[in-house]
């Protein structure tokens, strides 16, 4: 095989506001051959299918298209040279036609005009030529999503196809049709249409794979054949090699109060059977001042399960019990009045009120309680509640009044976590509590959350940053495609016991 | 020293600003014609557009939430109507007032009961309500006018302590409305619901009841402007107060409130209030056709747009980093 590379990136370096995404990773990808890119959450391996099909551009390295430097300025502009993406969940135009929807950016045009026919009769032939049932007139709006994806595969087969990567395609799919799917792979290999996939799902790697590169942290760890390895190859590689004395840190630390089979602690949560969008039947209790982790890849459920819980959602089946009493909560407020209180995930889009002060932020929650029986807030005691309650953090700012948008993501987050504490809750959802935190400031969440358990308040805690799931939670629940796979804790709680169940399905 | 003192009451640019243009427009209002600076004159220049103004504090509320009320300037005209037709069947003055105030609350209450049942953006139902409501005046009167009795005209003459009643009333309804906006529970949570809906709905604010309030105070202060303006001009007819609610969000945009929301100026209303009935005053000596006073209201609305525009830290801020 000594054919040129249809996609070969060298030295890729990819960075947002000077925090690596990519350190620089070489790739191949030869035609008729399948690819495979696998990693841990954050090792960057959607960001290096995107710099390859020109959604972003790298700060360093080269990428060259059949021998040519090649330079995207835009994801149509990769299309249109022969190289596309396909997306976990498209976003059509919903009132267009499926046939607009594939010439998006480039009509068949005749006499200036659009070919409208042309444009039929072309759609007609790729839809037949990868198996999708539609006609080329319907409206894009009904598309269930596994033909949405196929659209926009539709869409790239509409140009000369040399390069297409499926960007977690497969996680919100039926096996029917992830099938139906693989099915297309293959023909398209026939073709030699040079294939990428990235996947959480390793039985689907080794099922299609040709070649498989394993990223961590941004950077290329373990490249080759497939049949070099094997599934438990493959997950150390996705873990790290330092697995071993890290599960020995976080095993020879004893987290928070919760000992087991010493005290029993009492019951303050149970979850039985609950089901909704992306979870099913999912079980768990959590007792007071416990630390239980749920661990899992992006898409297993898991931030959809702590919503249900906390009464953001609404489950379509089973039941939360709240100190041995079912409860239906249809808004967050309520959680709150019954103790429960999340604090979700993305901090600037569901949690703060960007341009207002530190100081209302973190009242907000407690308002109603610190008003008069004319709901007026005493200035004075408003400002005692938010200096305590930032105070609890060594929240770097210039004063409470400082507008809370001004202040770095750690900083932020610090502010969220002290106005859901401020409501002294009995249960702390807690989804992904240090995301893009600095060090110092993750060190510090850890430190409190710990002594909030210590107090005795009941935690479950979504993370992906497995030394962190491991570190500090009293036992783990791993989730994948929507249900809990199983329960670690002590000795079997290490990351690639983690890792395990997290790519089982 | 004292600019020290004033930023600390809240003082900013848009105030200075605000400021520097009344007295520009005073001097140009003085070259037009000698009797502009006289204090009675000029006092019952601004009474004129209290009723604006009182409507476009409360409207604050609103656009403070991060929606729009488009139906205020209907309201207003709808009660005046209503308490015209109420007083000539011979009801008595306080029946006819807290009529009008019902009607007020009830024609506000009937835009969140729309905004709910349509599933529809409050500018969409509000501008159907414009309508409607205007619509409604129009078959209550017909062509006529509707006189009300003496006992109830004349409110924007009367004085008290140097201010005309309705300037009174504004002036209060300015400090409460701060007030609320700094100190209560539901003026922050409206703030809190303009500045991100999700993460106050997640923070345990009631965000359709909290906004509901909202309309319905609106509401509330269209019926107080309805039964001033009746007072003050003696007769209702359907054609009044048309384009109020242009005035009164002029008002409420170049005061700095943010029309994204979040972000409220209740000095800088109150402040805009007196340029801008100050400046329609002007026109108005100079002899400038309505179609001009229409067009420079357009362009000044503008201006504060493009003020806001400049903004780009807010831009920022907005910028969601999602990966």
């Amino acid at each position: 095989m000594n054919t040129v590379p249809v996609i070969d990136a060298r030295g890729i370096s990819l960075e947002f506001n000077g925090v690596a995404a990519l350190k620089g990773v070489s790739i191949q990808l030869q035609a008729g051959r399948v690819h495979a890119l696998v990693g841990e959450n954050g090792a960057g391996k959607s960001s290096l299918a995107k710099v390859i099909s020109g959604l972003y551009r790298p700060t360093r390295g080269e990428l060259t298209l059949l021998g040519r430097q090649v330079q995207f300025a835009s994801p149509l502009k990769a299309r249109q040279a022969g190289v596309s993406l396909i997306h976990q969940e498209p976003t059509p135009f919903p009132d267009l036609s499926l046939a607009e929807n594939i010439f998006a950016g480039s009509v068949p045009r005749r006499l200036g005009l659009v070919d409208r026919k042309a444009m039929l009769e072309r759609a007609g032939e790729i839809f037949a030529e990868i198996g999708l049932q539609r006609s080329p007139t319907e409206l894009a709006a009904s598309l269930p999503i596994a033909d949405q994806q196929l659209l926009e595969l539709a869409a790239a087969m509409a140009q000369e196809l040399k390069v297409v990567i499926f960007d977690e395609t497969t996680a919100p799919l039926t096996p029917n049709e992830v099938d139906r799917l693989f099915g297309i792979i293959d023909r398209l290999k026939e073709r030699g249409v040079a294939i990428g996939i990235v996947s959480h799902h390793l039985h689907e790697v080794f099922r299609v794979a040709d070649e498989v590169s394993v990223l961590r942290d941004g950077a290329l760890v373990s490249s080759g054949p497939i049949g070099n390895y094997d599934r438990d190859s493959l997950i150390r590689a996705m873990v790290g090699r330092d697995v071993k004395s890290n599960s020995h840190q976080s095993s020879s630390h004893q987290p928070s109060s919760y000992h087991p089979g010493q005290v029993q602690r009492e019951v303050v949560l149970r979850v039985e059977g609950l089901s909704g969008k992306n979870f099913a039947d999912c079980s768990l209790v959590l007792h007071a001042g416990e630390i239980v982790g749920i661990g899992g890849l992006v898409g297993a459920g898991r931030t959809e399960l702590l919503r249900a819980i906390a009464g953001l959602d609404k489950p379509v089946a089973g039941s939360v019990e709240l100190g041995g009493e079912k409860v239906k909560f249809s808004s967050p407020r309520e959680a709150a009045q019954s103790g429960l209180v999340m604090v979700p995930e993305d901090r600037r889009h569901d949690a703060l009120l960007l341009e207002r002060p530190i100081r209302e932020n973190v009242v907000l929650p407690i308002l109603r309680r610190l008003a008069n029986r004319f709901g007026f807030i005493s200035r004075k005691v408003e400002v005692e509640m938010a200096e305590r309650e930032t105070g609890r953090f060594s929240t770097k700012m210039a004063g409470i009044d400082q507008p809370v948008g001004e202040l770095s993501g750690g900083n932020q987050q610090k502010v969220v976590l002290a106005s859901r504490i401020a409501v002294g809750p009995k249960i702390l959802l807690l989804d992904e509590p240090t995301r893009g935190v600095d060090v110092g400031a993750k060190q510090e969440i850890h430190d409190h959350i710990r002594s909030l358990a210590q107090e005795g308040v009941a935690i479950l805690m979504v993370s992906s940053d497995l030394p962190e799931l491991l570190a500090i939670s009293d036992r783990v629940l791993v989730m994948a495609a929507g249900t809990i796979q199983g329960e670690l804790s002590g000795e079997r709680a290490t990351e690639e016991g983690v890792m395990s169940l997290a790519v089982a399905r | 020293m004292s600019k020290f003192s004033l930023s600390r009451l809240g003082w900013n640019g848009t105030h200075s600003l605000i400021t520097a243009l009344i007295f520009l427009t005073l001097v140009i209002g003085s070259r037009v014609s000698d009797r502009f600076l006289d204090r009675v004159y000029l006092l019952e220049s601004v009474t004129l557009f209290a009723e604006v103004g009182i409507v476009a504090l409360v409207l604050n509320f609103v656009i403070a939430s991060g929606v729009i009320d488009l139906s205020v300037g209907s309201i207003t005209v709808l009660v005046a109507c209503l308490y015209a037709k109420l007083s000539a069947a011979g009801q008595s003055l306080p029946v006819c007032l807290l009529a009008a105030i019902g009607a007020g609350a009830a024609l506000g209450w009937t835009n969140v009961l729309l905004v709910k049942l349509l599933n529809a953006p409050a500018f969409l139902v509000t501008v159907a309500t414009l309508a409607l409501y205007r619509g409604i005046a129009q078959v209550l009167m017909g062509p006529q006018s509707v006189e009300i009795p003496e006992s109830w005209v004349g409110i924007d003459t009367q004085t008290f302590v140097g201010l005309t009643i309705p300037l009174w009333i504004l002036f209060l309804l300015a400090i409460l409305i701060g007030l609320v906006f700094d100190r209560h529970v539901f003026g922050r949570e409206t703030l809190a619901i303009g500045s991100n809906e999700e993460a106050a709905r997640n923070a345990g604010v009631n965000v359709s009841r909290t906004r509901a309030i909202a309309f319905v105070l609106a509401g509330v202060a269209s019926a107080v402007a309805g039964v001033l303006m009746v007072s003050r001009l003696g007769l209702a007819r359907h054609e009044f107060s048309r384009g109020i609610e242009l005035d009164a969000i002029t008002m409420v945009v170049v005061g700095g409130t943010s029309i994204r929301g979040g972000k409220v100026d209740v000095l800088g209303t109150v402040l805009a209030f007196l340029l801008i009935s100050l400046v329609r005053t002007v026109m108005g000596i100079a002899n400038l056709p309505a179609e001009y006073q229409f067009s420079f209201m357009g362009l000044l609305l503008i201006a504060a747009v493009a003020a806001i525009g400049i903004q780009p830290r807010k831009l920022l801020l907005r910028f969601r980093t999602r990966s």
